[in-house]
């Protein structure tokens, strides 16, 4: 049985359009909807009044932006030019150079084999099956000395993000490296999985969620089983920016 | 002129000229609205590389409808996520379905938006009904924390959203007519 439709049904109907009724309260008025012509059109109307809203707040997004995408998308040859008002706009420094494309196969080949790393910040990478698999690494840095591990941190279209390392040194019994994510508002540090070197000592670990810009993946030593809070310092620490 | 049917059909073929021609009619749509809701610049153009990366890799998440409306929601949704969640990650981009189905958006409506018009609309309304509409939708509060925040009654600030919004659909309807 669905919610008698009323003037308040309608409110929250023409709110809920606008997407400022809080989750726990969509249910009904979805449901209600459902039935309800009057309160689906005020919806409507509310939903294509938050569209030309957020059109009001339109800015065109740098240029580096746009090409970011499409390498992350597409083969980089196949895809149109950007405007010519695109163009003229500056790209940001950080950005990978025009040119260097034929590096993401390399960087492709170090990540599938992790062998070694680049220093390339930023990379966009196309699996064999087209789907997208990296849009941006990190070098992480290692902090010990000596220390002959490194690392990358690619963050992956799918929404995860992998630590890799190679390098890493076997652990005694009772011992694991354990990964973190370290935001850059609170500066506490969240703990990830913890991962084990194969006799090589590469070790790879992957945890759900996209970068943020100036957080922090480290990795540490713990006791097995993993620690809620660090108990030994970074021995590779990557700045996501 | 917004064609949704087409834009549809160029997902699912996961067609890279088509996604780019998307991706530049919508970009400063998302971009903007990250911004506004950001007010950091990077942080914005993380938004709307996670939303056109994952829309290329989810290409059967936007089911039909009125595709200006769909991503508008995505947009704000997934800005609103990374502000709530104290940055600590942003997960990936949340694709509603609800607004194409069961609930179908009136396409015609949108196409005949002029946002420099919906802009000049809202600025007109009397604070009370613009301000409570403006901070709800650029700083991403529900309706309840909007009347925490203005230290109003639940009851005014709803009516004040909903008769703030009927009055720039009329303001709308007129522009149109006339």
């Amino acid at each position: 049985m669905t919610t008698p439709h009323d003037e308040a049904m309608l409110e929250l109907a023409s709110l809920h359009g606008l997407g400022l009724v809080p989750n726990e309260e969509c249910a009904s008025i979805d449901e209600h909807m459902k039935h309800c012509d009057e309160c689906r059109a005020a919806f409507a109307e509310s939903a294509a009044l938050g569209a030309g809203l957020a059109w009001s707040a339109a800015e065109t997004p740098p240029v580096g932006l746009r090409a970011r995408v499409m390498r992350a998308v597409a083969p980089a040859r196949s895809v149109a030019p950007a405007t010519n008002l695109e163009r003229a706009r500056p790209s940001r420094s950080w950005w990978i150079p025009a040119g260097v494309l034929a590096a993401a196969a390399v960087v492709l080949a170090i990540l599938t084999h992790g062998f070694r790393f680049t220093n390339q910040t930023t990379v966009a990478l196309h699996s064999p099956a087209g789907r997208v698999t990296a849009i941006r690494a990190w070098p992480a840095k290692c902090t010990l000395r000596p220390c002959t591990a490194s690392a990358n941190v690619v963050a992956l279209s799918t929404g995860t993000m992998q630590l890799r390392a190679v390098g890493l040194q076997q652990l005694p019994p009772g011992k694991i490296y354990q990964a973190w994510i370290i935001p850059p508002t609170t500066k506490k540090p969240l703990p990830e999985p913890t991962f084990k070197p194969d006799r090589l000592g590469n070790g790879e670990v992957e945890f759900p969620g996209t970068f943020v810009r100036g957080m922090l993946v480290a990795v540490t030593v713990e006791p097995a089983g993993g620690s809620k809070a660090p108990t030994s310092a970074p021995l590779l620490v990557a700045a996501l920016n | 002129m917004t064609d949704d049917s087409a834009i549809l059909a160029s997902l699912q073929s996961r067609d890279a000229n088509a996604f780019a021609a998307i991706y530049d009619r919508y970009a400063s749509l998302v971009y903007g609205l990250a911004k506004r809701i950001l007010r950091d610049d990077a942080q914005a153009e993380d938004v709307t590389q996670s939303i056109f990366v994952g829309l290329w890799a989810k290409p059967d998440s936007f089911r039909g409808g009125n595709f200006g409306a769909w991503i508008a929601r995505v947009a704000r949704n997934a800005s609103i996520d990374v502000v709530r969640s104290a940055a600590v990650r942003m997960r990936v981009p949340e694709f509603p379905a609800q607004l194409a189905s069961p609930v179908a958006l009136d396409e015609v409506v949108l196409d005949q938006l002029e946002s420099e018009a919906v802009a000049g609309a809202l600025k007109a309304l009397p604070d009370e009904q613009r301000v409570p509409i403006e901070i709800a939708y650029f700083q991403g509060l529900s309706y309840r924390e909007v009347a925490d925040r203005l230290g109003e009654p639940l009851g005014t600030v709803k009516s004040r959203i909903r008769a703030g919004l009927r009055r720039i659909s009329a303001s709308m309807s007129g522009a149109r007519s006339s």
